[in-house]
């Protein structure tokens, strides 16, 4: 996926900034015709920004910005709600956070993140920018792996569990390309199923970096598809992508 | 860059980006932290000498940047493409984590600066690099009424002019019409907050460029043209 960089070959996706050129999401089980989708992730925080405007069947205009950074998860009406004192409302939403924290460890440049660190034993913070073949080399020195491969036929299924939800697991299907076209997460009685394709370089075409991402998204939660997206532009740049946690809802979290 | 930052503390400037070196050719020899502070004839702590950059410099990356050509990347696989792409992910101020938290309302033109790199970075376009990105200056040359910066050129990805600055220490006052003038490298005027006398404790005197004389002798600088003050570093030596 042009995550490997540098001579090294170390995995140095820091960041994503995507846009999709439209799709469909649920909003309440409603369907929402999207305006705007745009991803701000940041995995080495880890933590990510969307931004939605859609149009409900009945016309009206739904817009809301889903956020979770670290062990936290909050709605904003604004991005970057209350960073600066009285300027936006970001409202806790404690119970979202695996929802969201899913997505993130089974996107497209999130499953093989997290799909390398359970093989080398380690949490995402630790593998983070390292060379997956040396992470790997970990095994043999007694890292207990938790990242397994098997084949089916010629499709490569790796199993991972998601980071910092216990008990939650994925299963990616890897196409002929070891592109993830499928990844399946349990958690508990909910099953989360994300499919990709149509693989490109969406950078910018003044500034393809041979770097690829999924072109469609169809997100489905117990047989519901919840989102279907086609992928407009990406931006792998390692650009800026900051998400501090407000006081608001560190403290909402500690009560 | 069109920052104007009105405070700007010179000592603590050079003290993390620079280390004077005794040779001009050659490691330096190291550092005597009991040796006397060299002080010009009014008792100022005396900056002359040769500077050079401390290990990891302003820019630096994560390694060799170069990679192998992917399997999707059919055309045009050469070292210089690879090396152009790939300067973004290797850029070790991108990977760092203690990245400045800016007002929200300016992320978005912060990503426009990063990805339009070839239209908006001096560099690209062959202007001169301004402070701090031109990095330390190679040599300085103090009297008791200004200080002289003299910059070495080619010092960010082969970018960056040989520069100079003058600061004048004589007590004058900053003049803004001055400051309206477009410098890259800025315009600046300095004056001592503070100075040690000659006696100092036994143990404690150090040469210019070491902690303890940046920090108990700055210069207070103002200036028209910077974008970022940087924090003391235990990397001076």
């Amino acid at each position: 996926m042009g995550m490997l960089r540098s001579g090294n070959e170390s995995e140095l996706v820091k960041t994503l900034e995507y846009q999709a050129d439209g799709g469909t999401i649920q909003v309440n089980g409603q369907p929402c015709a999207v305006k705007k989708y745009r991803v701000s992730v940041n995995y080495q925080v880890p933590g990510y920004r969307t931004q939605i405007e859609c149009t409900r069947p009945n016309g009206q205009a739904y817009k809301n910005i889903e956020t979770m950074a670290g062990q936290y998860a909050w709605d904003e009406d604004i991005p970057g709600a209350e960073i600066v004192a009285g300027k936006g409302k970001a409202t806790p939403r404690a119970d979202a956070f695996q929802e969201r924290w899913i997505r993130l460890w089974a996107s497209p440049h999130g499953a093989p993140k997290a799909a390398i660190a359970g093989a080398a034993g380690l949490p995402v913070s630790e593998s983070f920018g390292q060379n997956p073949a040396v992470l790997i080399d970990r095994q043999s020195a007694g890292a207990k792996a938790t990242t397994t491969l098997s084949w089916q036929g010629d499709k490569a299924i790796i199993t991972y569990p998601i980071p910092g939800i216990a008990g939650a697991t994925a299963t990616a299907t890897l196409d002929s390309g070891f592109l993830p076209e499928r990844v399946v997460v349990k958690n508990g009685t909910n099953t989360t199923e994300f499919v990709y394709g149509d693989f490109e370089d969406w950078n910018n075409p003044l500034f393809k970096i041979e770097a690829l991402y999924a072109g469609t998204i169809v997100e489905r939660r117990n047989g519901t598809v919840v989102r279907d997206l086609k992928t407009k532009v990406t931006e792998i740049g390692q650009v800026y992508v900051v998400v501090p946690v407000p006081d608001s809802v560190q403290r909402a979290a500690s009560k | 860059m069109k920052a104007t930052m009105l405070a700007l503390v010179l000592g603590i400037v050079i003290g993390a980006w620079a280390t004077p070196a005794a040779a001009q050719f050659g490691p330096p020899p190291p550092a005597d932290p009991n040796a006397p502070t060299p002080r010009l004839a009014n008792g100022k702590p005396d900056l002359s000498g040769s500077w050079q950059a401390v290990s990891g410099g302003q820019q630096g990356s994560g390694g060799d940047m170069f990679r192998r050509c992917t399997p999707f990347q059919s055309k045009n696989c050469m070292e210089w493409t690879n090396q152009s792409e790939d300067w973004p992910f290797m850029s070790a101020t991108r990977l760092d984590q203690r990245q400045p938290l800016y007002k929200p309302e300016y992320w978005d033109k912060i990503i426009e600066l990063d990805q339009w790199t070839n239209k908006y970075d001096p560099v690209m376009t062959c202007l001169p690099l301004g402070v701090p990105r031109q990095g330390p200056p190679a040599r300085i040359f103090q009297t008791e009424k200004d200080i002289t910066m003299i910059y070495r050129g080619g010092v960010d990805g082969g970018g960056g002019y040989a520069e100079f600055r003058m600061i004048p220490t004589d007590g004058r006052k900053h003049d803004p019409q001055r400051a309206l003038q477009y410098t890259y490298m800025g315009y600046s005027v300095g004056n001592w907050k503070a100075t040690r006398s000659s006696s100092t404790p036994s143990g404690s005197a150090t040469r210019p460029g070491s902690a303890a004389a940046a920090s108990s002798t700055p210069i207070r600088c103002t200036s028209s043209r910077s974008s970022r003050a940087r924090a003391p570093t235990s990397s001076m030596r």
